[in-house]
């Protein structure tokens, strides 16, 4: 059986002042269900770049990614909207969250994405359990200006798994926070892994939160390479 | 939680930026449905005037002599359906109304005041029923005195009570044209108290043409008018036919020839005591030879003949003075029938003695011809004599004179009233013997042949058509002449009114059209700034986009959550827009009804929209919002969702883009160029429009430079010096589309403005030059009734009192007028059947310019194009550009159908066009032509005069006193000129204030600009400060990029304008300068002024803090 998440040889090369530059030439990577990685690198060696192509919001160059044996570089762009919105969750370095909706409202958002309905009394219930959880429970009327950064970013969290993604992808999830944020949402990511059970791929440059995940992976010159530490 | 409700904060949250937007959706709708409404008001205006003019008036008809009154009554019966056939609701009932109508001037009563071209109609109460709100009120009201139109009573600065002097032409009886009418008798004038001022809705404004001054209306009742008429008195006599009601041009042609009487074609059947017979004459002296010809055509028997007045008689040295000699192809009443040939004659024995001329000897007539007017061109003939026939019989038959009536009725040779200088020296005694004798008895006889040659006219041959009483009875014979003619031989007309009404309501121009293209610039910048505010808006929420994505929405769905929110906005904007358009349509007819009186031709603009058009103009603003809202968002969701994600990524040209902008622009202005010396090549009205044109290419391809330019300064980071200045043109080309934007709205409403005002008109500086607009003739003028006389005839010129200043300096060109519509700029409705001048060509030979020509070889002298034969029914007509293209909208080559005064049609060809001319309004034709079509007509009405610049004034003055009773108006040809050029330079003037319109348009939208910026930017700046830069140092960044794109959008414009005016770069002078210099100045000044605070708003950071704010 192969693997839940699969990266077959992925390249990504970007048009610069002297020509191609190659950011990812040739990544390779298994992951199984519930597994969680880190990707580490310095900043500009291609973390983001990777994530967006998992996430389908950019295309490679060359390359498959198979999702539960199904090739997400082949969809069509609304077939891969409707993944992104079914099964994988992302978590940004900033949160993005709306600034005119209430905190309710910004964690339902993803439930709005897709033509048909979804059971909105179910995903009410899920949203306020899952704030309950990141204590934002007194906070969910309140407008993401309201809140603090830290609180921000939980409940960009909470968008993310709002519709239970089977992968959840975090870009920089602490790189805006201030040390002891940063670590609270570290935890609350590792705990809402063992809770929720998707796959979790972390981009990060923080050895710390890296040291959380249960595989760690750098990214130098192009290529992934198994991290020691 | 819904879309709806994520939308309804969306609206909330982002409100200034939705009021931005649509503040400029409505700004353009607003524009839009404006110029819209005002093409609706404006075609309401021209339909309700053609309402007022018409009144309920389906159809006309129209005779050029008099006929009976009662014809009314009977055609009235005839067409009024039997009783149970149609319901008789009023709109339905028939109504035929007889008005006798001419055309004069009126002055009141100290004489302080004239008014030319005015008709005067006799009427009676049946013509206020087919007013536009029938009563007949009206009709008592002017039993006593006269009426007169509002139009009329307010030019006059005329009160009910007053009084008036009205002088018009003569109708019926001879043609004044005809050379023993008496000119006096072409005249006649009364003096009236008004007792009444009629209002248009109660039909004072009729008027049978579409002209700027219709309706300017005398009434007076029909039988008092009728009685002014040298007419048979104890009839009442029209001369024009009003009907309306449930009946159509067909039904009349139809039902007319039934009841007309040959009264009703000015013919008279009497019976001649001696010798008896039975003659058909004409009040006209001379029968039409259309009727001629049908009568001897159908009526057996008929022996036509014709008297002539000659002024002398001579064999050898002896002469004998004004005489009648006949011709005839039978000799009548003789018992062996003499015929003559062509150059033979009879003469009576009374002449014969008095020439001693016997059988073979020469005798030589002179006589005017007939009808070249009071000319007086003498003519003669010689003839043989081939008998003498006794003072009895044929010899002495007084009955052969003809019915001139200041002949007729004189007692003595001296009281003749001929319209000819009568030399009473010559008059013998044995003539005044004569005289008493034999009265008119012609002296001598001719062929008919040889006469037909000699006095044949296009007012007919024959004085009389003699039928014997053996054959015909006068009941039998009667009926017999009506079944051989119709009314339509005897130029009775037949107009149908609904059709030309409704032409006429149709604008010239089409205004909507027109308007709406002028706004079009303003509609652009508006749209313009609302896309900037839209980028803007989108682009601060570019991330949502991305976040969006992420989450799984597809493009279409983040399409529907934006158009969700902006809809509504574009919706409400849109609808508020074109409601709001209700008042800029209220402003631009005022200005119409005021400072633009010009373009509108004085014409009082009514308010009137159709919902029909609001619909459309909010439509159209919604779709066209929604385009531009569109292209912006796509400009988004097109971008992957990575890209928009990422705070820092600057989307940059790729290099190909900058290759493809400069090779456009380097395209253009070599097409450019082409197009301008191609332009040079061909005329040089083409050349206008191709610099024009060309103007418009600089213009796009100075943008392309620009593009260019900031697209390679934006790729070629490192060519950037390191000072401020540098960094300040980086930032321009940071965000390349938003300042092209700003700078080319800036650089198109500079364009518009200056291209535009090279056209503005002025007078040539030389009335006298030729080949100027003004044909080299300093002095139009116009009578309100015709002149018979020539009025370069110095005799005429003493009799009426003329003296020049300067001798010898004087020369006029005299036009044959068929006054009918005007199709001239000052028209707003369109014309169907223009006025016609007639003239002889050669005497315009070398005048004017000529603007475009028939695609042939052409004459040496370019009016002879007149005297192009191009086959029987079409006659070659020269009019002026702005005539023939804007008032007919046609072209050279083209054809207009006509009908003339019997109602045969005919097709004017166009063949050439003049270039801005005083011949405006109207075509011209050869006088041949004219007299061919319009035989009825007599004299020249409008002239065009040579007279020394300097002594202009004077001999306007001197003519206009000494030919005051013709109702002669006189204008400088510089004056008449700039009347028409009013027109257009109002146009211009409109358009410049449009223009400027939306130069302020695009200067809020730099301003808006420097803000986007700015925003965007805080967070690099607030680096920059950290790095130490002053906040001033960085406003004055912010100030130079934008100063920079305002300045270079001024110039663009203004190098783009300067191209445009290629050819005209001499007519620069008629630019009003101090205007666009100081508009240009001032929009710069202004743009300056709101980049500042902008810049210095951003700097001290309050303004922005609200909007940062998220
Ligand atoms: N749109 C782009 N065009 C060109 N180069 C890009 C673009 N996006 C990213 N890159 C390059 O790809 C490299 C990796 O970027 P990124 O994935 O954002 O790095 P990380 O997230 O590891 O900091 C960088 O060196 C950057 O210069
Ligand atoms: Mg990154």
């Amino acid at each position: 059986m192969s693997a839940f998440l699969r990266l077959e040889d992925i390249r990504k090369s970007y048009a610069g002042p002297g020509g191609q530059t190659e950011v990812l030439s040739g990544i390779s990577l298994d992951a199984g269900q519930g597994q969680t990685i880190a990707i580490v690198g310095p900043s500009g060696c291609g973390k983001s770049t990777l994530l967006n192509i998992v996430g389908l919001l950019d295309r490679p160059t060359a390359g498959k990614v198979i999702l539960d044996e199904r090739e997400l570089t082949a969809l069509s762009d609304t077939e891969a909207a409707k993944v992104r919105n079914r099964k994988i969750g992302f978590v940004f370095q900033m949160h993005h969250l709306l600034p005119q909706c209430s905190v309710l409202e910004n964690v339902l958002l993803p439930t709005l994405a897709g033509g048909k309905k979804l059971p909105a009394r179910e995903f009410q219930s899920r949203a306020q359990e899952l704030l309950e959880r990141v204590g934002l429970k007194d906070r969910m009327q309140h407008r993401p200006g309201q809140l603090s950064a830290g609180q921000r970013q939980r409940a960009a969290i909470v968008r993310a798994l709002i519709l239970q993604p089977v992968l959840l992808l975090a870009d920089e999830p602490t790189g805006a926070l201030d040390k002891d944020n940063a670590e609270q949402i570290a935890e609350l990511i590792v705990e809402l892994n063992r809770q929720e059970k998707m796959t979790l791929i972390v981009a990060t440059h923080s050895m710390e939160l890296a040291g959380k995940m249960e595989w760690r992976y750098q990214l130098t010159q192009g290529v992934l390479r198994q991290s020691e530490i | 939680m819904n879309l709806i409700g994520i939308t309804k904060q969306g609206l909330r949250f982002y409100w200034k930026t939705h009021l931005a937007t649509g503040l400029a959706v409505l700004v353009a709708a607003a524009v839009l449905a404006g110029a819209l409404a005002v093409g609706d008001s404006i075609k309401a205006t021209l339909t309700r005037r053609a309402q007022m003019r018409l009144g309920r008036v389906g159809t006309a008809v129209q005779c050029p002599g008099l006929f009976r009154a009662k014809l009314a009554a009977e055609l009235e019966e005839k067409l009024t359906p039997q009783q149970g056939q149609v319901a008789s609701t009023n709109a339905l009932q028939v109504v035929v109304a007889p008005v006798l109508r001419t055309t004069g001037f009126t002055e009141n009563a100290d004489g302080t005041v004239r008014v030319g071209n005015i008709q005067i109609l006799g009427i009676d109460e049946r013509y206020w029923k087919l007013g536009p709100q029938s009563s007949t009120r009206q009709a008592e009201e002017i039993k006593e005195g006269a009426a007169v139109s509002r139009a009329l009573a307010q030019r006059l600065g005329l009160k009910a009570g007053q009084e008036i002097v009205v002088r018009m032409r003569a109708v019926g009886g001879t043609p004044a044209e005809t050379v023993l009418t008496p000119e006096e008798q072409t005249r006649v004038s009364f003096r009236r108290t008004v007792a009444r001022v009629v209002e248009d809705e109660a039909f004072g404004g009729f008027d049978l043409y579409s002209r700027p001054d219709s309706g300017l209306n005398v009434f007076v009742p029909l039988e008092e008018l009728s009685a002014m008429t040298d007419a048979e008195g104890g009839v009442t006599w029209a001369n024009m036919l009003l009907i309306g009601g449930a009946v159509n041009t067909n039904d009349i042609r139809q039902t007319l020839p039934t009841v007309w009487q040959l009264e009703d074609a000015g013919l008279e059947l009497r019976l001649v005591d001696w010798p008896r017979v039975l003659e058909l004459r004409s009040q006209g002296v001379f029968i039409p030879d259309a009727i001629t010809q049908g009568i001897q055509k159908n009526v057996g028997g008929a022996l036509g003949l014709v008297t002539y007045f000659v002024n002398e008689l001579r064999c050898g040295l002896r002469t004998v003075p004004y005489s009648f000699v006949c011709a005839v192809d039978d000799m009548p009443q003789e018992k062996s029938p003499v015929t003559v040939t062509q150059e033979e004659m009879i003469i009576n024995e009374w002449l014969a003695d008095a020439l001693k001329a016997s059988e073979g000897d020469k005798i030589e007539i002179r006589y005017f011809v007939p009808s070249q007017a009071k000319k007086l061109v003498e003519q003669a003939g010689t003839f043989t004599v081939k008998t003498v026939i006794p003072m009895m019989g044929s010899g002495a038959d007084s009955s052969l004179m003809p019915g001139y009536k200041a002949l007729a009725d004189a007692e003595n040779c001296r009281d003749w009233k001929a319209g000819i200088p009568i030399d009473l020296s010559k008059i013998r005694p044995e003539d005044e013997e004569y005289w008493e004798k034999y009265k008119g008895a012609p002296k001598a006889f001719i062929s008919m042949k040889a006469a037909r040659l000699l006095w044949s006219s296009r007012f007919g041959t024959l004085t009389a058509i003699r039928f014997s009483v053996d054959e015909y009875d006068m009941r039998s014979l009667r009926a017999k002449i009506l079944s051989a003619i119709d009314p339509w031989q005897a130029g009775f007309v037949v107009f149908d009114m609904r059709h030309t009404a409704h032409e006429a309501a149709k604008a010239t121009t089409d205004f909507g059209s027109l308007v709406t293209g002028l706004s079009l610039f303003l509609i652009a910048a508006s749209l313009i700034l609302a896309g900037l505010v839209w980028s803007f808006g989108l682009r601060r929420r570019a991330m949502q986009v991305g976040m969006l994505s992420a989450t799984g929405f597809t493009k279409g769905r983040i399409g529907w959550v934006f158009l969700l929110e902006e809809g509504p906005v574009v919706l409400v904007a849109s609808l508020l827009g074109t409601a709001a358009g209700l008042v800029y349509t209220k402003l631009i007819l005022a200005g119409l009804n005021s400072i633009w009186a010009g373009a509108a031709g004085g014409m009082k603009m009514l308010f009137a929209v159709r919902p029909q058009t609001m619909a459309l103009a909010a439509g159209i603003s919604i779709v066209m919002a929604a385009i531009v809202w569109l292209l912006r968002i796509r400009e988004f969701t097109k971008r992957p969702a990575a890209q928009l994600l990422d705070r820092t990524q600057e989307i940059l040209l790729p290099k190909g883009m900058v290759g493809f902008s400069l090779a456009g622009a380097v395209f253009l202005v070599f097409a450019a160029a082409g197009l301008s010396v191609y332009g040079t090549m061909v005329s040089a009205q083409a050349a206008g429009g191709m610099f024009f044109g060309a103007g418009a290419m600089i213009l796009i391809a100075m943008s392309l430079f620009l593009s260019a330019g900031l697209a390679y300064l934006g790729v070629q980071a490192k060519r950037i010096s390191s000072s401020r200045w540098g960094l300040a043109i980086k930032s321009a080309a940071r965000r390349r589309g938003r300042s092209l934007a700003v700078s080319m709205t800036l650089a198109m409403g500079i364009f518009v403005v200056l291209a535009t005002g090279i056209f503005q008109r002025t007078a040539p500086k030389d009335p006298a030059e030729k080949t100027s607009g003004t044909g080299g003739f300093t002095l139009w003028a116009q009578s309100s009734v015709p002149l018979v006389n020539d009025l370069n005839d110095t005799r005429f010129q003493q009799q009426v009192g003329i003296v020049f200043a300067e001798k010898g300096d004087f020369n006029a060109v005299s036009l044959r007028v068929q006054s009918a519509e005007d199709a001239s700029c000052l028209n707003l409705g369109r014309a169907q059947q223009p006025s016609l001048w007639g003239v002889r060509p050669e005497s315009l030979a070398g005048r004017f310019r000529f603007k475009k020509v028939l695609d042939r070889k052409p004459p040496a002298n370019s009016w002879e194009w007149l005297n192009l034969d191009l086959g029987e029914d079409i006659v070659p007509a020269i009019g002026d550009w702005a005539t023939v293209y804007w008032g007919l909208h046609k072209d050279v080559g083209d054809e207009v159908d006509y009908t003339d005064q019997n109602g045969r049609v005919f097709r004017l060809k166009i063949v050439a066009m003049l270039d801005d001319s005083i011949l405006q309004g109207g075509l011209v034709i050869s006088e041949k032509q004219f007299l061919k079509r319009f035989e009825n007509t007599s004299g020249w009405t409008v002239f065009l005069m040579d007279v020394p610049v300097s002594s202009a004034g004077a001999a306007g003055k001197t003519l206009t006193q000494s030919l005051g009773v013709y109702g002669f108006e006189v204008q400088t040809t510089a004056e008449r000129l700039t009347m028409f050029h009013q027109v257009e330079n109002t146009y211009i003037g409109i358009f410049m204030v449009l223009g400027s319109l939306g130069l302020v348009i695009g200067t809020v939208g730099l301003g808006l600009v420097v803000l986007l910026n700015a925003m965007e930017r805080t967070g690099e700046m607030a680096m920059m400060r950290a790095i130490g830069y002053k906040r001033k140092t960085l406003g004055l960044m912010l100030f130079a990029e934008h100063a920079g794109l305002l300045t270079a959008g001024l110039v663009f414009g203004i190098i783009s304008a300067a191209v445009a005016a290629g050819p005209q770069l001499e007519q620069m002078a008629n630019l009003p300068w101090k205007m666009v210099t100081s508009l240009t100045a001032v929009m710069w000044v202004n743009g300056l002024v709101w980049v500042g605070i902008a810049a210095s708003a951003t700097m001290r950071g309050d303004l922005l803090e609200p909007l940062r704010k998220e």
